[in-house]
């Protein structure tokens, strides 16, 4: 029985290994569509061998059969860094006129501006907003399916050093439209006891905007791309719970691999549509030359590559300890696409507890930073909230940056 | 197994600790901190090191930057990336940046808006000689004397070695003599590599103006009624020094047009709506010396 389990692991192994050159996960930065939970952020985004709700879409799917059924009606969804409001402030009322008059201005206003600049925006920023549209999951007998339309639209802003005290300007906006379709089945009754697998099919539309340049180099009339994209992607995931195990409560372990297909966003700049947030910024067809528009379309298809990314992680659950209830610890490895990052970087712990009926609080680390959060239902409407950090350095510890994230979702079990 | 299982049940029920663990996450939280903070091994790799160097510039921390650059030079020494990073880092060290050359260019050609006109300096004795046969000294109202140890300039002069080593690491040891490598290396190395090259070129001529100036005795002026430029004059005692004297301000005005070049390349454009932070004030300076004075 065990070599069974550990042949099926195995393949998902090789599968892994054997897929196109895969980067981990990368929250710093990952090109993958998807809407992330704030009950995983909360839990220091470990959460790919844990079961439960909103996970199965895009953690893993091999989850949904451990999942009960539910229709999610909508919900929505906002994520700020704490910085945000100071960023949006300097740069509508000092960057903004700066470079509507071509930066005439005598040096020291000009150095001040620069050397303000650069110390707000070294810390990155980082703004979401999405809308759950209908989804649901439907789990009989070891089946699950489930279904959802969802969108998701995201700021990236941070200054970095171009060089004498000039700030590299680095803005990326991105836009997500998903159709998303999964199934996962438990192997138990094929004899391979404890052991489900699971898939993940969507199809995917992503409109983006982005610059990354010396703030000098801006002109009046800058205008960036839109440019759109469409990919139809899949995710495999597999999901193992030994029932050899003899310890209290119920250990887990459970990974997937996304973005599977060799099938890229193939940006083009033709039709794209304006977008929200983007008003005034996004070039106007009319006034991009064919050369522009197909060296830009080229930058991005480089640039904001989809790869393959993974997850992996280990949960342990037990029902009750003491006081609160449905306690479970979890751990992932996520991994990040900065070459440079090492390890620890890269690792997700978290525990969570149902204080009382319909309120659990979460906790975590995320590479080494704290994280906290919680979720509160009130019959159909479920509220959660995370504080969550991001690591972008090379090293924990380096250069964190905290973003609150709040979900209220309106869901009949 | 048989042993371990007594004891996890011993430590489950010992759940005052989650709600320590919950309390601690909580207080670590409120402080910000990283609880793997110094677990994580020293960058012992180019890549890391020239990672590592980044974080310590972005937090104001110069010095720690060069050692680290310095570290990864030591490892390779013909790095195109290595050395443009370091002198980038070198600057930053000793407070040098694209602002300390706009304010030198705009103290050479009177362009600075907030300056008033100086009225320090080495006046000319009568019996000087000027380049294009100027009389400064019979025409106070027109010529304004442009001083020399201004703090603009003093400022460049006082760290020489440091425009020298990177003239070395970047203009002549990059962008001269290794354009194709220079080519290769990412947009973000480039652009940082053209305006530290255009920085260093300017900076080293006016470093090596000065002291032409200085170490003959002559002095600056700056013609406010020239059309269309202000220009430069300058006067020495003799023709020999004169001559000295116009070639380094000719070398000086050829910088700063290679000074645009390089900046026009980094904006890979050439047009003059990207110029108002620093072409614009090379241009200036190029033209103010060659106004009045031929380098042809």
């Amino acid at each position: 029985m065990r070599f069974h389990v550990c042949a099926a692991l195995l393949m998902l192994a090789v599968a892994l290994v054997g897929s196109p050159p895969a980067c981990a996960q990368n929250n710093r930065y990952t090109e993958r569509s998807f809407v992330p939970t704030p009950s995983v952020r909360a839990m220091g985004d470990a959460g790919a061998a844990l079961s439960g709700p909103d996970r199965p879409f895009f953690y893993n799917p091999a989850q949904l059969p451990h999942v009960s059924s539910y229709f999610t009606v909508l919900g929505v969804q906002a994520a700020a860094s704490r910085n945000l409001r100071d960023q949006i402030d300097f740069f509508n009322r000092r960057v903004r006129p700066a470079v509507e008059d071509n930066f005439e201005r005598d040096t020291e206003e000009l150095e001040d501006l620069y050397r303000d600049a650069y110390r707000l925006g070294r810390d990155p920023v980082r703004g979401t907003g999405a809308i759950v549209l209908p989804s649901f999951v439907y789990s009989v007998n070891g089946v699950g399916l489930g279904g959802g339309l969802f969108a998701k639209t995201a700021l990236n802003y941070r200054m970095s050093d171009a060089g004498l005290g000039v700030p590299q300007v680095y803005l990326l906006s991105r836009t997500d439209l998903m159709a998303v379709l999964s199934a996962g089945l438990d192997l138990g009754k094929i004899g391979l006891s404890g052991l489900s697998v699971g898939g993940t099919a969507a199809q995917k539309r992503r409109f983006l905007t982005f610059e990354n340049k010396p703030l000098d180099a801006f002109t009046p009339d800058e205008a960036a791309l839109l440019l759109r994209g469409s990919a139809f992607q899949v995710d495999v995931g597999a999901l193992y719970t030994p029932p050899w195990w003899a310890l209290p409560g119920r250990l887990s372990v459970g990974g997937a691999v996304y973005d599977l297909l060799d099938n890229r966003y193939n940006y083009t700049f033709e039709d794209a549509p304006g977008i929200p947030f983007l008003e005034g910024f996004a070039a106007d067809e009319a006034t991009v030359d064919d050369e522009t528009a197909a060296r830009e379309e080229a930058r991005a298809r480089r640039r904001f590559r989809l790869r393959p990314t993974y997850r992996i992680g280990a949960a342990y659950r037990i029902p009750s300890l003491l006081a609160v209830e449905d306690v479970a610890v979890a751990v992932d490895y996520q991994g990040y696409g900065h070459d440079q990052q090492h390890l620890l970087a890269r690792l997700h712990a978290g525990v969570r507890a149902a204080v009382t009926d319909g309120l659990v609080l979460r906790s975590g680390l995320s590479a080494g930073y704290p994280t906290g959060g919680l979720g509160l239902r009130l019959g159909a409407f479920q509220i959660d909230y995370a504080v969550h950090a991001f690591e972008e350095g090379r090293v924990p510890g380096q250069r964190g940056t905290y973003v609150h994230t709040a979900r209220l979702m309106v869901r009949i079990r | 197994m048989d042993n371990v299982a007594p004891t996890l049940r011993v430590l489950v029920r010992r759940g005052e600790g989650t709600a320590w663990l919950l309390l601690l996450m909580a207080g670590l939280l409120v402080g910000g901190c990283n609880v793997f903070e110094g677990l994580s091994p020293g960058p012992n790799n180019i890549d890391a090191l020239v990672a590592d160097a980044r974080t310590a510039l972005a937090d104001g921390n110069a010095s720690r930057a060069v050692r680290l650059l310095e570290r990864a030079y030591d490892k390779d020494s013909t790095s195109v990336r290595v050395r443009i990073e370091l002198a980038n880092a070198l600057y930053a060290e000793r407070d040098l940046d694209l602002f300390a050359l706009r304010a030198a260019a705009e103290h050479l050609a009177g362009t600075s808006e907030s300056s008033a006109p100086a009225t320090a300096g080495k006046a000319a004795h009568s019996e000087s000689m000027c380049t294009d046969a100027a009389r400064p000294e019979s025409d106070a109202n027109r010529y304004e004397a442009v001083p020399i140890e201004a703090a603009p300039l003093r400022r460049w002069v006082d760290r020489q070695s440091v425009v020298e080593r990177v003239y070395r690491l970047v203009v002549t040891g990059v962008l001269e003599r290794r354009p194709e490598a220079f080519s290769g290396a990412t947009t973000s190395v480039r652009q940082k590599g053209f305006l530290v090259g255009a920085i260093t070129v300017v900076a080293n001529e006016v470093i090596g103006a000065r002291a032409v100036i200085a170490g003959t005795g002559s002095a600056l002026y700056l013609d406010r009624a020239s059309n269309p430029h202000r220009a430069l004059v300058v006067c020495s005692g003799t023709g020999d020094t004169l001559s000295e004297n116009h070639n380094a301000l000719c070398a000086l005005s050829a910088a700063a047009q290679q000074g645009v070049q390089w900046l026009q390349a980094r904006y890979r454009s050439s047009e003059t709506d990207q110029g108002a932070v620093l072409i614009d004030r090379l241009q200036a300076l190029s033209n103010a010396v060659g106004t009045r004075i031929d380098c042809s």
